[in-house]
């Protein structure tokens, strides 16, 4: 026989059997009703194209800067060297 | 022998006239889905129409909050018009926007309970074990008849202790009435484990439930 107790878990468990659904806002629905004006709004504004644009932009500063490091740096070399090769020039003729 | 006869008869054209309904719905998802990934107004407004109150009730049970389900049912069907394009069909499209939203309310469970970490220094492991008997029934769901509400109410109070998968396998299926192969495909999981999830959630709802009683109701 069960008891008391267990009726009342049992009854408790099945409270929410008969639970209807609720139905959304007004507010909600007009929030829901927004999202594709919103957002091809946003798509509008910045076009596919001007994005390729803006990136291929960037692509090109980046490998141009690359670019003119790489020059610089080789140009500093040959002309540290050729100052090295300027002083002991003249430390042999020195000695 | 007649009437077995007329009965087998029946029941096969009833077999078949069900296979033919799944089969025109499943033709009409298939050109919803065309549709919304060609960017239709027209099928959005559909699609919200068919889900948002499924999406709306079933993150309302799960976050026990109307704000809260309101943000989360925006947030759903924000991420299902954005992504629409990657939904390849492996599912159901009911399937697909039921996992989304489970995620988006266990995100922000998590942040919650993140928040409750910081403010009352709780240990993450407390939170994750069985439910305490401290049950707050403080939620009282629209939807249900004026005479169930008190117990409704502790009903919730218990679930909101489970640990989360329980809590929202034992929602989805006791209070959604999602059957039990939805619910394993939505949570991408076996249907074992949904089923021992469930078994589980229902073992400690009746351990807190007992606890309440003893405290409350004798």
């Amino acid at each position: 026989m069960e008891t008391k107790k267990e009726i009342w878990i049992e009854q408790t468990l099945s409270s929410v059997d008969d639970l209807k659904h609720v139905a959304i806002s007004s507010k909600l629905s007009q929030r829901l009703a927004d999202i594709p004006r919103e957002y091809s709004l946003l798509n509008q504004r910045i076009p596919m194209k001007a994005v390729w644009l803006a990136a291929a932009s960037i692509a090109l500063l980046l490998t141009m800067n690359i670019l003119s490091v790489r020059r610089v740096k080789k140009q500093s070399n040959t002309q540290e060297t050729s100052i090295y090769s300027d002083y002991f020039s003249y430390t042999e003729i020195l000695e | 022998m007649l009437q077995i006869l007329n009965k087998n008869i029946l029941r096969a054209s009833f077999v078949h006239c069900q296979h033919q309904t799944n089969k025109v719905r499943q033709l009409d998802e298939l050109k919803d889905i065309e549709a919304l990934q060609n960017g239709s107004q027209k099928a959005f407004n559909s699609l919200t129409s068919n889900y948002s109150v499924k999406v709306y009730n079933l993150s309302f049970s799960i976050l026990q909050n109307q704000e809260d389900a309101e943000d989360v049912t925006q947030e759903v069907f924000t991420t299902v018009f954005l992504s629409i394009s990657q939904f390849k069909g492996d599912s159901k499209l009911s399937t697909w926007i039921y996992r989304i939203t489970v995620n988006k309310c266990q995100e922000l469970i998590r942040k919650r309970s993140r928040k409750k970490r910081f403010g009352i220094f709780t240990t993450y492991d407390k939170m994750e074990t069985a439910p305490s008997s401290s049950i707050k029934a403080n939620f009282v769901h629209p939807g249900i008849e004026l005479e169930n509400q008190e117990r409704s109410a502790i009903l919730f109070g218990a679930i909101n202790c489970l640990p989360e998968n329980q809590k929202i396998a034992f929602t989805m299926h006791k209070i959604e009435g999602i059957p039990y192969e939805e619910i394993a495909s939505i949570m991408e999981t076996s249907l074992s484990s949904v089923e021992s999830l469930i078994f589980r959630a229902r073992q400690n709802l009746k351990q807190a439930l007992a606890s309440y009683y003893e405290e409350n109701e004798r």
